[in-house]
Parts: structure tokens; C-alpha cells; sequence
């Protein structure tokens, strides 16, 4: 059975807060960090962060300037053993802007993950320039699935 | 093999007459040194060092510089002094013959000495080269002339380590720019270009001064000149889908309405103020990113950019400076290592960059703090990294020019060139390339019919490699759109051997088909319309040999009929089992079946030939299945399965070409062969002649190649059973 969960844990000062994804099923799993365009939801892997205080939205992504994303690389792409996790938005993937946000004041923040991988077609994953289409059928290995985190901490 | 030509040697520009450029001598390292002396100076490292203050002002030295003459015109830019100088000088050679002039290559020292006295500046250090230079050290000498004076010329001396003089180039000043480009503006019905905004409208970072920006002057500032140009065209908004324009529509927008639009490289660029894109929530696109020309054009949409207020002003120029950055090959900030070379990211991943090719979103300063849309425009002013404006001014001019290498990449996997006519051919060989149909019927598979011959009365020698997966023929197709693109083969063949052939009066062509209508980039015929295809040889002595233009045309499907027909053979795998001839795989299993039912539901349709061959060939052989365990399998011929297929294709009338019939027919006769039927295969290899010369070939000798054929292929299958 295939089975992910997202996992958000309070970081550090660069690095407010930190993202896990594991797979807690039993058998291997293929799956993609952070990429370009995957924060605006430009492309597939969608990593849709928000911060909320108090219910009130203060942070998500704002729309891109253009759609100019670049490639989607065999790199990109992890094989995660039941058990294993990886850092999405760590090395080798970008980092989830939204969640540099700093807060203006103190108070309870909620940070939100939402992850989806839902796309309609491979080509919903690809790089608009230097793209090689020889990472298609890795992308057809991952999972097709929506999941999501949070993780309520005072600031 | 000819000599590649060196503009940085004097040897190389010496064969070629009239060249105005300079050998002197006397021009040595160890000349260089005694200037120096006598100028009682020091050399300085690659910060540029000045004497101490001169009571005169003199002119300033930056800017950019041109030889003339035949042979080779050296474009030289200097980069001391003036604004954000980023120390470097940088150089594009050009070939002049006859009345054509054409790119060769191009150079930059990154890390020169520059030495100012009060007579001259001087900038040396070892260039970096687009070719092996064999005269690499770069000096250049600009005398130093008073504001009032014409701008001086520049010298440059191209030197072999240690002390020998290459070539030198005398490059009268042109201009204070490093680039100068035709800027083409135009605005869809409906929608307001960009006029200009003041920079000190809204809080700016300390140092930043308050000035007007349009577009030109935020170049300007870079050194580049973007000069309006054209003719400013008001495209109709029927050009764009319901949806908003996508990137397709704004090509085609781009090809019909940007006047100085041409499938070549060119300091050209247009920009079209369009309403919105496909989807919404983009800003702008430079969308000129999918075929060979690329670069050429951007967009930005005025239902996201449009206003008077001065944050939606500050955005908009933004946006246009932005989109004309991609424009000039200049990757988002975060997308620097995507690069091909990469090239390094900036701090924060790039998002810590304070450049116009980064996002107000994705901001994050270096060194904590606020980060977003705020915090950009705090720290933001108006300027490109020094990455970016070395890249700018500095490139390699394929790099960088509007039209030349692919959006992202170093490298162009076509020559750009190749729809030009060449200037000279005397490599003794023609090549031509032709369709047996001149329409296709839609969905039709498009192969091409190669053919080299001599037209050296002496005979030449080369190699036989014609088809395209080899590597040495490049195919171009221009499509309906005016998109040109290369034709990129499935599978690419690595030949090791180069197999040479004579081409003599008596054996004055060989020929090769190849199936082009599928390749690594999808299907290249899938839209109704006229496209253009030429293809390039490149021979063993390196000749470049280029076929004239072959104009097919896709047609329309009349019936609904035609339509299913060809969708039947449009879809992805059809694609990959077309170029391969066929194949067994359960891997390909949906387009099997999709051929399965073009024969069994539409079996009396012309494409249904196509499906019978690729069924029919890969059913003659044997197959190598590797199943998920990785199991193999080995499925035997079905000679039964692929007899009836083959009878079909060899006495179809008309649309497979001459070089597949000829493999069809012998494919045929190998499963006659396995059934064991002698008589059969004898009667099939037999008429093959005569199939051909009932299908108009005329030609004596191609007749008696196919005999040849024919009798080889019997003596393999049948031997002594004859």
C-alpha cells in the first residue's frame, strides 16, 4: 500500500520551519521535493504553503511574474524506502519562500502544507525550457496523491 | 581537410585579401614592457588602477569599437570607467567575403590588467575563446583624447604566449553602448503601453537616485541601447483564444505583426503589450522559448500590469525590463544553475538576489529580516547582479543575441543558419531531399527521400551516412506557424566506422528515407498547413552541403472519416512504433492496438498502408520481450501474421515511398522465406523490378541497384534452395 505523510517541525532562525516527507507505506516510493514553480502551482509537484494568525490568511504564495519554470531533472526525484524520509525544500530542491515570512508581532501562527500531486498529465510536471523528456516515466512512478501538514507554533 | 581560418594569427588573416588589419613586429610583449617604462607606470591587477588625478578631463574609453574591412571585422567592447564598469574587454569576429558577412566567434578577458596613463589605457589578459585561438593573450591600447576630440580608435594585439604578435585589429569607436538592439513595441487593441516612472515616487534604497525610468533608459543604464524601432502595429485581439493569449497565439501574433521579424539571429526584439495570458495571474512571458529562433519575442498583460499609480508604475517597469531580461538569455534569479552551462546561484538559493530577473515574492535579503514584495523594493534598486549585466554586455555573442542559441542553454542543437542559403558551396557534392507525395493526408506519416550526388566531374569521396539518426544530416521544418525546428530523431545512432563511399560517373547518388514525422521533441506534422523542410549534410572533409527547400503540405481531414483515420496514428506510442518500424513490445501495447484498429476498422483507407507496415515488419522478426521481473522472453517470427500485412503494403498503389517499398518488399520475402514457401519468395523478390518501374522509377542504374537487391537478398534467403 502506498501511504505518504507530511511532517512540519519548528526550525531554526534561517529556517523557520521544516518540512518531512515520509513514506509510511510498505512498499517503495518515488517522490519530488520543491521545484521550480512548484510553490506558485505553476507545475507539478504542487507545494501550496500558507500562514495563518487567528484565521486571518498573512502569507501564501503570491502569483508568478511569468511561467518561465525550468526543468524537472532525474535529480529532482527521490526514492524513499517504507520509513525514509527527505527534506522537500531542502538540498538539491528550493526552499519554501512563503514559510520565510517573519511575522510583524507576536502571536500563534499556523503554517500550512498542502501537497499534491494530482496532475492530469506528465506534461503538467515539465520544465518549459532545457527540459529532457527522459524523466516522463520516473514521473509516472509517483504516487498520485493530496496531503497535508501544519504545524501551530507561538512566535 | 581545410584549415580552420584563426582571425587572432597572422597567418589566417593574411590569406585573406584586403584585410585591413596590422602585423607589426615590433608589437611584442617585450615592446609592451618598454611602453611602460617610458610611461613610467605600473602595472595593476584586475581592479582598474588610474595614476593619480590628471588635471585634464579626458573622454571616457568604455564602449564599443568595429574594424572594417574584408577578412575578418573584429566587434570590440570595452568595459573600464563609467558606470558599474565590470573590467573586461570582449570581442565578436565576423568573415567578411564578397557581400555576405557572417559570425565566426567570439572571445573575453575576464580578469585583465588595465593600466591608464595619462596618454592611454591599456587592458590585457588572457581571452577566453569560442575556438582554440592561437594567439589567446589580449592587448588593447586606446589613446586617451580630451571630451571635445572624437572618441579615439582602439588597438588590438592578439599575442602567442610568451612574446609572439598574432594579428592586430585598429577598431575605430562606434558607440558608448556594448550592445545596441531594435526594440519593436506593440500593443494589442484595447491596452496602454508603459510610458516611464520616476524612481523616486515611492521609498528607494539609499543611493539609488531619483530619475525617470522607461524601458530604454533602465538598459540604457546597463549599457545597452534599446532603440525603438519598427513600426508600432495595433494587433487585433482576435488573435488571442477566449481564454487569453497563450504561447502559441503569441508566436503567431509575433510572425504576423513584429516588422523586423526574421528567422535569423538579430539584435531585434519585440514586445506586445497583450490583455491577459491563458489561466490569468502572469504579468508577462518572454514565449518565444520551443523552436530554433528563440528569444525574439515577449509579452505583458495589461489586465495584470495596467495602472497609474506609482506602485503599479514601479511593478509594470518591472515586469518589461524583466521579460525583455529573458529576451537577452537571462535565467529567473533561483534558475542560474539551470543554465546550460550552469552558472552560480546568487545568495539565498538566488532568491537574495536585488536584480529585475528576481521575484518581489521570493525575495529574501541576505542577512535575515524581512522578506517579500516589501523588502525588494526596499532594497532593490533598479538594477541588474553583476552576473547578469557581465552577461548582458559580455557574452558570447550567440549566447546572448535575439535568435541564436535556445532560451537557457550554451548551445544551440541547430545552426540557426541553416535555413540560410549558403554564400559558397565548392564541396562537390548536392544535396537533395523530397517527399513522394506532396500532400499528406492528415496523420499521415512524412518521410523524406535523401539523395547525394557529385557534381564534380573528378568523382568524390565521403561517407554514406544519410539518415538523420546517424548524426550527420540535420533536418530543419518550418511549420505552418513559421516556427522552424529541428527534427530530433527517436533513437540516435553513435556509428563508429565511417563507411566511405565513391561517387563517380557510374555511381553518381546514394539515397537513404527517413520517417521524420515522429521524434524526441512528439509529431512534427501534426497540424494542417504548409510546411518547409531542407535538410544539412555535413561531408567527411566537413563541407556543409544543404538540400534546396522542400514545401509539403498537411492536409485538412474532409470526412470524419480521415480524422479517426489519422488520429489513429497521431498518438504518442503510434509515434514511437512508426519510427521504429514496428515493434512487440507490451510496453507500446496501446498504439498496437490503436494500429490494430486503423486496419481492422478502417482497413480500406490510404493510411492504413502505414499500420499494415509497421504491423507487418516487426511480425517477420523475431522479439526480445523483458518482462517486469526481467525475465526475457524470446517471441518467435510470425511469418503468417506479417504475409498478409506486407502483400497489402507491396501492392498498395501510391503512398509509402520508393526506399521503404524496397524494404517492405525484401521484409515480405524473408517471411515467405520461414514458411518455408521457395516459390513464393523467389516470385516476390522477383518482381521487385518491375514493381518499381511500375511506380515511374526510370532511372537505369537505380533499376539495376534494385535487381542487385533483389538477387542478393534471394541468394541470402533461398542459397542453394534456388
Amino acid at each position: 500500500m502506498t501511504s505518504i505523510a507530511i511532517v512540519l517541525r519548528a526550525g531554526g532562525e534561517a529556517r523557520p520551519v521544516e518540512v518531512e516527507i515520509r513514506n509510511t507505506g510498505d512498499s517503495p516510493v518515488r517522490f519530488v521535493g520543491v521545484v521550480d514553480g512548484s510553490e506558485h502551482g505553476l507545475r507539478y509537484p504542487h507545494y501550496r504553503p500558507s500562514i495563518t494568525c487567528g484565521g486571518v490568511l498573512v502569507a501564501t504564495p503570491e502569483p508568478a511574474e511569468d511561467p518561465l519554470v525550468g526543468p524537472l531533472r532525474e535529480q529532482d526525484f527521490r526514492l524513499l524506502a517504507p520509513g525514509e524520509s527527505f527534506d522537500p525544500a531542502g538540498e538539491g530542491f528550493l526552499p519554501l519562500v512563503t514559510f520565510a515570512w517573519r511575522p510583524d508581532g507576536p502571536g500563534v501562527y499556523r503554517y500550512a502544507l498542502e501537497v499534491s500531486t494530482e496532475s492530469e498529465s506528465p506534461q503538467d510536471w515539465l520544465g518549459r525550457f532545457g527540459q529532457d523528456p527522459s524523466v516522463i516515466p520516473l514521473i509516472a512512478e509517483v504516487p498520485r496523491l493530496t496531503v497535508a501538514g501544519d504545524l501551530v507554533v507561538r512566535l | 581537410m581545410t584549415a580552420i581560418p584563426d582571425p587572432t594569427t597572422v597567418e589566417s588573416i593574411a590569406e585573406l585579401a584586403g584585410n585591413k588589419t596590422e602585423s607589426d613586429e615590433a608589437s611584442t610583449l617585450a615592446l609592451h614592457e618598454r611602453e611602460l617604462a617610458s610611461e613610467g607606470v605600473e602595472e595593476h591587477g584586475v581592479e582598474p588602477s588610474f595614476a593619480p588625478p590628471l588635471p585634464l578631463i579626458k573622454r571616457q574609453v568604455r564602449g564599443r569599437y568595429r574594424s572594417a574591412g574584408t577578412g575578418f571585422q573584429l566587434e570590440l567592447r570595452v568595459d573600464v570607467g563609467g558606470n558599474r564598469p565590470m573590467n573586461r574587454v570582449s570581442g565578436d569576429f565576423f568573415q567578411t567575403s564578397g557581400g555576405t558577412t557572417s559570425y565566426f566567434g567570439s572571445f573575453v578577458v575576464s580578469a585583465p590588467t588595465v593600466t591608464t596613463t595619462a596618454h592611454q589605457v591599456k587592458v590585457e589578459g588572457m581571452g577566453t575563446f569560442t575556438w582554440t585561438a592561437g594567439a589567446p593573450f589580449v592587448r588593447v591600447t586606446i589613446p586617451r583624447v580630451p571630451p571635445f576630440v572624437p572618441a579615439a580608435a582602439a588597438t588590438v594585439q592578439f599575442v602567442s604566449p610568451p612574446s609572439t604578435p598574432g594579428a592586430s585589429y585598429v577598431c575605430p569607436f562606434s558607440s558608448p553602448y556594448f550592445r545596441t538592439v531594435d526594440w519593436e513595441l506593440d500593443c494589442v487593441q484595447g491596452t496602454i503601453a508603459f510610458g516611464s516612472y520616476n524612481t523616486g515616487s515611492l521609498p528607494q534604497p539609499a543611493g539609488s537616485p531619483a530619475r525617470e525610468l522607461t524601458i530604454p533608459k533602465a538598459y540604457e543604464e546597463c549599457g545597452i541601447q534599446l532603440k525603438p524601432a519598427g513600426i508600432s502595429n495595433i494587433v487585433p485581439v482576435a488573435g488571442a483564444g477566449g481564454n487569453g493569449w497563450n504561447d502559441d497565439e503569441l508566436h503567431n501574433a509575433m510572425v504576423s505583426h513584429f516588422s523586423l521579424h526574421k528567422n535569423a539571429p538579430q539584435w531585434k526584439v519585440w514586445t506586445l503589450v497583450a490583455t491577459s495570458y491563458e489561466g490569468g495571474g502572469v504579468r508577462g512571458i518572454m514565449f518565444d522559448y520551443k523552436d530554433t529562433f528563440q528569444r525574439q519575442g515577449c509579452a505583458v498583460f495589461h489586465d495584470a500590469i495596467g495602472g497609474t499609480d506609482a506602485i503599479t508604475l514601479r511593478a509594470a517597469l518591472r515586469t518589461y525590463v524583466h521579460e525583455l531580461g529573458h529576451a537577452f538569455n537571462l535565467l529567473h534569479s533561483w534558475q542560474k544553475q539551470l543554465a546550460d552551462p550552469p552558472a552560480p546561484l546568487g545568495p539565498n538559493s538566488g532568491f537574495g538576489d536585488r536584480s529585475w530577473m528576481n521575484y518581489p515574492q521570493n525575495y529574501i535579503p541576505v542577512g535575515g529580516g524581512p522578506t517579500g514584495t516589501g523588502a525588494y523594493w526596499n532594497d532593490f534598486a533598479f538594477q541588474f547582479t553583476d552576473n547578469e549585466l557581465i552577461h548582458l554586455r559580455h557574452a558570447f555573442y550567440k549566447n546572448v543575441i535575439m535568435g541564436a542559441n535556445q532560451f537557457g542553454k550554451g548551445a544551440s542543437d541547430l545552426d540557426p543558419e541553416l535555413f540560410d542559403e549558403p554564400v559558397l558551396d565548392e564541396s562537390g557534392l548536392a544535396l537533395d531531399l523530397r517527399t513522394r507525395n506532396q500532400a499528406f493526408l492528415y496523420g499521415e506519416p512524412v518521410v523524406v527521400e535523401l539523395k547525394l550526388s557529385t557534381t564534380d566531374l573528378r568523382g568524390k569521396r565521403t561517407h554514406d551516412r544519410l539518415h538523420p539518426k546517424d548524426g550527420y544530416v540535420t533536418v530543419a521544418i518550418r511549420q505552418p506557424s513559421g516556427r522552424t525546428i529541428a527534427y530530433r530523431p527517436f533513437l540516435q545512432r553513435c556509428p563508429e566506422i565511417e563507411r566511405l563511399v565513391d561517387l563517380t560517373d557510374d555511381n553518381r547518388a546514394i539515397y537513404d528515407s527517413a520517417y521524420i514525422g515522429f521524434g524526441r521533441d512528439g509529431f512534427y506534422f501534426d497540424q494542417p498547413g504548409i510546411y518547409l523542410v531542407r535538410a544539412q549534410y555535413i561531408a567527411s572533409d566537413g563541407s556543409r552541403v544543404v538540400s534546396p527547400v522542400c514545401r509539403l503540405i498537411v492536409r485538412n481531414p474532409v470526412t470524419e472519416r480521415d480524422q479517426l483515420a489519422g488520429e489513429l496514428l497521431l498518438g504518442e506510442q503510434q509515434g514511437q512504433l512508426l519510427a521504429l518500424l514496428g515493434s512487440r513490445s507490451g510496453y507500446l501495447g496501446n498504439g498496437i492496438d490503436a494500429l490494430d484498429e486503423l486496419i481492422n476498422v478502417y482497413g480500406d483507407h490510404p493510411l492504413a498502408v502505414y499500420a499494415k507496415l509497421a504491423k507487418g515488419v516487426a511480425a517477420g522478426h523475431e522479439f526480445k520481450d523483458v518482462k517486469p521481473n526481467r525475465e526475457m522472453v524470446v517471441r518467435p517470427p510470425s511469418p503468417d501474421e506479417s504475409i498478409p500485412l506486407l502483400t497489402d503494403v507491396v501492392a498498395s498503389p501510391g503512398r509509402v515511398d520508393n526506399i521503404t517499398l524496397n524494404t517492405a518488399t525484401r521484409k515480405l520475402a524473408g517471411s515467405c522465406a520461414l514458411t518455408g514457401d521457395t516459390g513464393r519468395t523467389a516470385d516476390v523478390l522477383d518482381r521487385m523490378p518491375q514493381t518499381f518501374a511500375e511506380r515511374g522509377v526510370t532511372n537505369d542504374k537505380v533499376l539495376e541497384t534494385i535487381r542487385n537487391e533483389a538477387a542478393a537478398t534471394k541468394e541470402a534467403l533461398l542459397g542453394e534452395q534456388q
